[in-house]
């Protein structure tokens, strides 16, 4: 009798203990931060464009628009843009981003990829 | 004993369960924090698409206009039947980060072309050729952005109307077109049939129609020639040079002529 008493509280013991590690909040709290981050980054590209203009990104020197992309970036975001396949030299993403969005633009004379990331603190 | 075990076992049953129900109602939570986040950041993405598309399919008809006003010189005498003909389309397709997006735009010259001061438009991406700009060409475009993601979840959808704008000086090559080609024509028919005198004429009144085209930014080159039973022919080409495109620089040309019988 007290062996199967032991062998129930053990099995109900181990089956609470599964279920704790199972339901890891941690993961759809990461997954969230992620999203949120996502918007953040999303928001910061619409506003560089907003900012700069299609017609600027359609005509302009990579120079004009890396200097732009240097412009509109700080000590956590960053903004790095492509050019027909080039990017801004100067700018280098870190290694392991927060978070990072990319929106690529087919513009009359050129394709443009804007890139930008959180970097973490 | 017996009893301090049961107790201890019962103890640790409710113990385990409690941290169980609490990791389960945490973990709830999370999911919809998580859920609602991603709802919110295929807002922001439909949003950002949003802006990008419309900027980009309005950019693509604007560098269609300029295509075909680089390409075919306008006539003096049908500067309005030529804005007329003028209509682009552009469309864009596809997905991006889960989502499927279509846009389209249309544009045509704008019904009131002649504003008297500088329309404003929200068409922000597209500046400076959003709104319309006294005296330059307006359009008028049709616009269309729909988006869904999510699984249908999370749509945007907006049909709008904007004015975009041109550069190019319609009004001043249409009241150039006209000076050029009414003082040519009043010079040569002074003195028909007589090609010195009616060179001469052509050359004094040249110079004054070059200035004033170049005060309004062109430049005027014109001649003439004789015809049969006296008739002379005379033309005029005015080209402005450099006019600010959205997809860069381009020029511009009007061709008009006229005939002294």
């Amino acid at each position: 009798m007290q062996l199967i008493d032991i062998a129930v509280g053990s099995g109900y013991a181990a089956l609470c203990l599964s279920l704790i590690v199972l339901m890891n909040p941690v993961a759809p709290r990461e997954a969230a931060v992620e999203a949120g981050a996502q918007s953040v980054l999303d928001s910061a590209i619409s506003s560089y464009l907003q900012h700069v203009g299609l017609p600027f990104l359609a005509t302009a020197s990579d120079a004009a628009i890396c200097a732009s992309a240097g412009g509109a970036s700080n000590a956590t975001l960053g903004f790095d843009v492509i050019v027909q396949g080039e990017g801004c030299g100067s700018v280098v993403a870190p290694s392991s981003p927060l978070a990072s969005s990319s929106l690529t633009l087919d513009l009359p004379s050129r394709s443009v990829v804007v890139q930008a990331w959180l970097a973490r603190r | 004993m017996a009893r301090k075990a049961v107790a201890a076992t019962l103890a640790s049953v409710v113990l385990l369960t409690v941290l169980v129900v609490a990791d389960a109602t945490v973990m709830s939570a999370q999911d919809d924090l998580a859920s609602s986040a991603q709802t919110s950041h295929l807002e922001s993405r439909e949003l950002l698409l949003d802006v990008s598309l419309a900027g980009g399919v309005s950019l693509q008809v604007l560098a269609q206009v300029q295509g075909y006003l680089s390409a075919n010189p306008a006539g003096c005498d049908s500067l309005p039947r030529y804005l007329r003909s003028i209509v682009a389309s552009s469309s864009s397709s596809g997905e991006d980060s889960g989502i499927a997006y279509e846009a389209n735009a249309t544009a045509g010259e704008a019904p009131a072309p002649s504003l008297q001061s500088t329309e404003g438009d929200n068409l922000t991406t597209v500046a400076p050729f959003a709104g319309g700009v006294p005296g330059a060409l307006d359009l008028r475009e049709s616009l269309s952005v729909e988006e869904v993601g999510g699984g249908g979840s999370v749509s945007l959808e907006r049909e709008e109307t904007h004015t975009l704008n041109l550069p190019i000086e319609v009004d001043s090559a249409s009241s150039l077109c006209a000076l050029a080609l009414g003082s040519l024509g009043a010079a040569l028919s002074r003195s028909p049939c007589n090609a010195t005198l009616e060179q001469a004429a052509f050359d004094s009144v040249l110079p004054g129609l070059v200035a004033d085209a170049a005060a309004l930014r062109f430049t005027l080159t014109a001649g003439w020639g004789s015809g049969a039973a006296c008739s002379t022919t005379y033309w005029v080409t005015l080209v402005e040079p450099g006019v600010a495109g959205a997809t860069g620089s381009f020029d511009w040309t009007v061709r008009g002529f006229g005939t002294v019988a």
